[in-house]
């Protein structure tokens, strides 16, 4: 399945990739709505967490509404949100800490790829992220 | 509510445990814009005249802009203001990193500290619920270990910001550090630690909402753009490779100023740094342009985030130590015990220069001498400082005015020093400009009032004075509407050191104003008269207070590129004329009724 990759060597931890992800999904500045996280710390490398779309994904396997499905065409996970009820299982389920709650949504905030073109990957200054499979 | 504004400001008295929320109209938001405009309206309006810095009626304030939180450039940088125990003006000073950025994400522009609370305490602010809480268990901590153990107890989301040992122990050269970033000047540190205050914690989950979204990413998009073009050499090395071109135009101090340029300014340049020393690039909040660097202290196998290019003056070139890995451990020793750079290797440099003439013996300093050149001694000289260490050390972590003032004689000669704030490494003789903007600036030795924007001028060139007033008020209104946005100053390159119609654009996508040009440049001029009349009121003293130091009036550089520079009183004093007249301050330095009246402040007349 296709997600984003991360070089930790490139990144420098701007968070532009949260900004730009939390406006393009909720309208709004706001790196807790963001559906990537980077984490700086003092004198090591940044981390990151975001959904990995995996292919053996613990999040579907939690969905009790089949809201979480796996889609072959863009190979990802995606949420059908008509479907979902907002539990927050799948939240809890996976074990990356890829996907997220704000209390503002009623709904997860999940990376969908972009639809097949992701924003932070776009707008990435350093390079540091792309799209592998 | 105006969109970029979270439309909150925060008062917390640490005396009696008081926390209040102020919602301010929108007038006082376009009046005052944010940062150091908030900064100087509640430190004329709430701290009362003349009182000591370090008392609890002391005010302290930190503030956000319109602009953080956004994706504008450096727009997580958070202004920090207070009356300065060094100077007793105005201590103003910005950090990098993203700590403002967070307040707005919690819900509030600024936050205003009074009071003084019986014990060791920090702030937390989560969202709305704000508390203060007992931080004795971080007390003598260094910076980066009380903001590990901080976050260990809170949670890595929040960012903090905090004081080192020297801030406790009230050296009022002291910083504020968030993250590895620093707000070095002119003592916040030496306020925080005055009123027990150890550290801030800030964690935010609110959305920063935009007028025009789609204007913002534009300008960024445009922004980003000229960056990758013109911005690569900061990207690259960050300030770290100016000392190559800066020394080269004659204008580095060098041994306390008594030259200015230096001869080992390879072993301390960005070449070394960056092929033997760089660990990593770092970025503040929403910056494409990541000039900040990890670099390993190789000798002692350390990491310190710098030094940059006014950390290579003052702990490189002034005590002429021509070894950088000392240069990166003094930066990190000052980070970590939370000291400014600039004021402390200068002091450094004064007592070495001080010892060489015997003007101070071994009897004064505890039995140790200080030379030029020595890399242990500068270490030790940074720890005195930073530790207050002994009578020795209590006199000079007062810096160079007041270790002048104490010695008598001749020392004054070699106190580099403006209104008690010592300048950073952009020479007041190889540059006019910096003379009459250093002697203008209301904290006194800073080159981000005035900017040097003589580089790359020959020395014929700079030998007149001829609009070099005009530089310096361009150039410190730009500043000044940068501080209140708030954004870093590193885009100069592509919006000018004039206040700019890009400014304004960003201003009104972000806020959904209609600001114009003649808008913002009365913004930017407004807050710098406000910050000359708590000059005028704190110190007593208006031209007769603005000066530059000895050594730039009175002794000519004496090699190099800019051999023959200095800037006699006769040509000061042409400037300041020139300069008053186009601020509209008679020609005693003192804002005229008129001024006053166009810029909104008959208030204060």
């Amino acid at each position: 399945m296709k997600h984003i990759v991360f070089d930790e060597k490139k990144c420098a931890g701007c968070n532009l990739c949260e900004l730009f992800c939390s406006s393009k999904w909720y309208d709004a500045f706001n790196p807790k709505k963001s559906r990537i996280r980077i984490k700086t710390e003092d004198y090591v490398a940044p981390k990151y967490n975001v959904c990995l779309q995996c292919d053996d994904a613990p999040c579907v396997e939690a969905c009790p509404t089949d809201a979480l499905i796996i889609d072959q065409d863009l190979e990802r996970v995606v949420l059908i949100e008509d479907k979902c009820i907002g539990c927050r299982l799948c939240v809890r389920a996976c074990p990356y800490d890829g996907i997220y709650w704000h209390k503002d949504y009623k709904l997860p905030i999940k990376c969908n790829l972009c639809e097949g073109e992701p924003e932070c990957v776009k707008i990435c200054p350093k390079n540091a992220l792309s799209v592998g499979d | 509510m105006v969109y970029g504004y979270a439309g909150k400001i925060l008062h917390i008295d640490l005396t009696t445990g008081k926390i209040e929320v102020e919602t301010p109209n929108e007038d006082f938001y376009r009046k005052w814009l944010g940062g150091n405009g908030f900064i100087i309206k509640y430190l004329y309006d709430e701290v009362k005249k003349g009182i000591d810095p370090l008392s609890p009626e002391a005010v302290s304030v930190f503030a956000s802009g319109p602009l953080s939180g956004t994706l504008a450039h450096g727009a997580g940088r958070t202004h920090f203001g207070a009356k300065s125990p060094q100077t007793g003006l105005l201590a103003d000073s910005s950090a990098g990193g993203g700590f403002a950025a967070m307040l707005k994400y919690a819900g509030y522009d600024a936050v205003v500290i009074k009071g003084k609370a019986a014990s060791p305490v920090m702030i937390v602010i989560n969202n709305d619920k704000v508390e203060i809480r007992e931080a004795e268990r971080f007390w003598g901590l260094k910076t980066i270990e009380t903001q590990h153990r901080i976050k260990k107890e809170l949670t890595h989301e929040y960012k903090v910001a905090c004081i080192g040992p020297a801030g406790e122990k009230l050296v009022p050269m002291t910083s504020i550090i968030t993250d590895t970033r620093v707000a070095g000047r002119s003592g916040n540190g030496a306020v925080w630690g005055s009123k027990n205050l150890k550290a801030i914690a800030i964690y935010g989950d609110k959305d920063v909402k935009v007028a025009d979204m789609g204007k913002v990413k534009a300008l960024y998009g445009e922004f980003a753009q000229k960056a990758k073009e013109t911005l690569g050499g900061l990207s690259k090395y960050g300030t770290t490779g100016l000392p190559a071109s800066i020394n080269a135009f004659g204008g580095m101090g060098t041994r306390n100023m008594q030259e200015e340029t230096f001869e080992h300014v390879d072993k301390i340049g960005g070449e070394i740094l960056n092929t033997e020393h760089l660990i990593r690039h770092r970025s503040c909040f929403s910056c494409c342009i990541h000039c900040a660097k990890d670099f390993k202290v190789n000798k002692w196998d350390n990491v310190s985030e710098g030094p940059e290019y006014e950390t290579q003056y003052s702990f490189g070139s002034m005590p002429a130590i021509g070894d950088v890995d000392y240069v990166i451990e003094a930066d990190r020793l000052s980070d970590e015990y939370g000291l400014d750079t600039i004021s402390a290797g200068v002091t450094a440099s004064m007592i070495m220069e001080l010892m060489e003439r015997g003007l101070l013996t071994e009897k004064d300093t505890g039995g140790r001498t200080f030379k030029f050149g020595n890399g242990e001694d500068l270490l030790e000289l940074v720890r005195i400082i930073a530790e207050r260490r002994g009578e020795f050390g209590d006199l000079i972590c007062k810096g160079t005015r007041a270790i002048a003032e104490k010695l008598g004689g001749d020392a004054y000669k070699y106190a580099f020093h403006v209104k008690g704030l010592e300048p950073a490494g952009h020479s007041p003789r190889a540059q006019k400009t910096m003379s009459v903007g250093y002697a203008t600036s209301p904290r006194g030795g800073s080159h981000h009032d005035a900017r040097p924007i003589e580089y790359g001028l020959p020395p014929e060139k700079r030998k007149t004075t001829e609009g070099r007033a005009l530089n310096a008020f361009n150039t410190q209104n730009w500043t000044c509407l940068g501080d209140s946005l708030v954004v870093c100053h590193f885009a100069e390159k592509i919006y000018g050191t004039s206040v700019a119609q890009a400014h304004s654009d960003w201003i009104n996508a972000v806020t959904g104003w209609n600001t114009t040009l003649d808008e913002i440049k009365l913004i930017a001029e407004r807050i710098y008269t406000m910050e000359r009349l708590f000059t005028i009121r704190e110190s007593g003293k208006a031209r007769t207070g603005d000066t530059i130091p000895w050594r730039a009036l009175n002794e000519p550089i004496p090699s190099g590129a800019s051999k023959g520079m200095y800037t006699p009183q006769k040509e000061l004093d042409t400037m300041l004329d020139e300069y008053y007249d186009l601020r509209g301050w008679d020609r005693k330095g003192v804002p005229t009724k008129a001024t006053l009246k166009r810029l909104g402040l008959e208030e204060y007349s």
